[in-house]
């Protein structure tokens, strides 16, 4: 079956680096046009079981690496565009792979009476949680990963950006504070044979070759409090008409022939994410909750026709607090837990403690490291390991060091 | 006689425009005539990127020294949450960083030139090309 691919990607791009190029020749003398990037290089090292690589269980890897480069522009008055190119290598994930991390135009509309109101359109990144959109950008927090339980780096892709539409803006309640709001609708393209949505399903037994997302569609909210540093935050995320197909492969959690067809047609899958940060002088304090809803029908052979119900919840959480010690140190404690309820009969869970450092010898430059313990397995992939089965004890070593500018 | 009143103005609106010493600054082509606090704040963390008539918000900053500590004192943020803040913006798409300038005169220079430009000041270096703002 031939795989389909979403031009969008393509289309923003090049539409973004058109936009790119016209706001250059306009505005390279009129401080409007501005260049960033960074780069960082880690080195990972997991004990009791391998995670991202199997190479990462006891002699560590340094396949831990990210690059970024961005150009925004204002062309015209009102109207801001600008694109950033990203590529990652994390194991055996990603491998340097350029994408377009985000590219799109930005109109803001004139201030209506306690509103700011902004449209934008292209590849958005979708505010999803307090960290989704920062989760490459290391000059955002201590440690060198934001919570797993949270922020699962194999569900990344989901939350990463839409290509589609947003309205932004934000409403002004003087007493009351303010409240940032950011809507969208769009869609996505994933490639069946890797990343998030390939690994999901080949863990479990299925190894796609179509994948169809029909559309997202999340809004999020953030309460910035009448409290100097408090805010609170709700984000809604929510992919509509997700079908794949595939072939059932051996040892698959559900009771089909293996090498037969096998389709699964989604009819719910969202994740929402309550949230609270509060920053006071040098602390930080973060607190979030996640919880996952996915449902559907799985249509297949089993020696008969069949339909089975299939369905996934995931209940996340985490707590953190960060202390700026010294102009140049950082510090940072992290309790995450995590609990998986799939079709299959057991739940998979975690819980684990982070201790983490950083280290700013300059403005630009950074130098992090972060030890987590955990107890249990459901950050795992059997795939990964270098060994049969999982050890409930183990933990990840983690150092990095980041440049920007 | 009647540059007197206006620079009794001028003198008026840049001790009420931030404190006793400071004051906000913008390009002398603008057309906001105060700001409130939550603008004040809207502009230099990079949540507000135009102002009324559409032109870009341009934020010079200091690098360093007192006028820049005033104003991260008035905006609750250290040295590395103002930094970082920006940086989220810039890496997202959603903002470009400061001009960051070494000296005042540096800064109001390129606030006079700059159509959309504003910054933070001692009260006291004031100059031909940019009006302080009053805080409402």
């Amino acid at each position: 079956m031939p795989v389909r691919r979403a031009p969008m990607p393509r289309l923003c791009a090049t539409g973004a680096l058109l936009a790119i190029a016209t706001a250059a020749a306009h505005a390279a003398d009129d401080h409007n046009l501005q260049f960033h990037g960074f780069a960082s290089q880690g080195y990972f090292l997991t004990r009791n079981n391998a995670l991202f690589t199997s190479e990462s269980q006891d002699k560590g890897t340094f396949e831990f690496n990210e690059v970024a480069l961005n150009a925004v522009a204002t062309p015209v008055d009102r109207l801001r565009v600008g694109i950033q190119l990203f590529a990652q290598d994390f194991g055996d994930s990603f491998n340097n792979k350029p994408q377009i991390d985000w590219a799109y135009g930005d109109y803001s509309l004139p201030t209506y009476g306690v509103l700011d109101l902004g449209i934008t359109a292209g590849r958005l990144k979708m505010g999803h949680g307090l960290y989704n959109d920062y989760r490459d950008l290391d000059v955002t927090r201590t440690s060198v990963f934001i919570p797993m339980a949270v922020y699962n780096p194999r569900l990344r892709d989901y939350f990463l950006a839409v290509n589609g539409l947003g309205v932004h803006g934000t409403v002004n309640a003087d007493a009351f504070g303010s409240f940032d709001f950011m809507t969208y609708l769009g869609g996505q393209s994933s490639d069946p044979h890797e990343g998030t949505i390939h690994d999901i399903f080949f863990d479990r037994g299925l190894d796609l070759d179509r994948v169809h997302i029909e559309a997202v569609d999340g809004a999020n909210v953030t309460w910035n409090t009448p409290l100097e540093g408090l805010r609170l935050k709700y984000s809604l995320f929510n992919l509509r008409g997700l079908d794949v197909a595939g072939t059932i492969q051996p040892g698959a959690i559900v009771p089909l022939i293996p090498g037969s067809a096998a389709q699964l047609n989604f009819n719910q899958l969202w994740d929402t994410i309550v949230s609270v940060e509060y920053q006071r002088g040098d602390l930080t304090l973060a607190a979030e909750a996640e919880y996952w809803y996915l449902k559907g029908l799985l249509h297949g052979d089993a020696g008969i026709p069949v339909t089975i119900p299939v369905y996934q919840i995931i209940h996340s959480a985490y707590l953190s607090a960060a202390w700026r010690l010294a102009p140049q140190w950082e510090v940072e404690g992290i309790w995450q837990w995590n609990e998986v309820d799939t079709v299959t009969a057991a739940k998979d869970k975690f819980y684990g403690f982070t201790a983490a450092v950083r280290f700013d010898p300059i403005e630009h430059w950074l130098i992090k490291a972060e030890y987590t313990w955990i107890h249990g397995t459901s950050l795992l992939r059997a795939a990964e390991q270098p060994h049969a089965g999982f050890d409930e004890v183990w933990g990840y070593f983690a150092l990095k060091t980041t440049f920007d500018f | 006689m009647r540059t007197v009143p206006a620079l009794l103005a001028a003198l008026f609106a840049c001790v009420a425009a931030a404190g006793a010493d400071d004051a906000v600054i913008v390009n002398g082509r603008a057309t906001t005539t105060a700001l409130s606090e939550d603008e004040l704040r809207a502009f230099f963390l990079g949540k507000r990127t135009t102002w009324e008539d559409g032109t870009k918000v341009v934020v010079v900053v200091l690098r360093g020294g007192g006028s820049h500590e005033s104003l991260l004192q008035r905006l609750g943020k250290s040295p590395q949450q103002f930094i970082t803040g920006w940086k989220k913006l810039v890496f997202t798409g959603k903002g470009s960083m400061p001009e960051q300038v070494n000296s005042e005169d540096e800064l109001v220079a390129l606030v006079a030139r700059t159509p959309g430009a504003i910054g933070w000041i001692d009260a006291g270096k004031v100059a031909d090309g940019v009006k302080a703002l009053p805080l409402r």
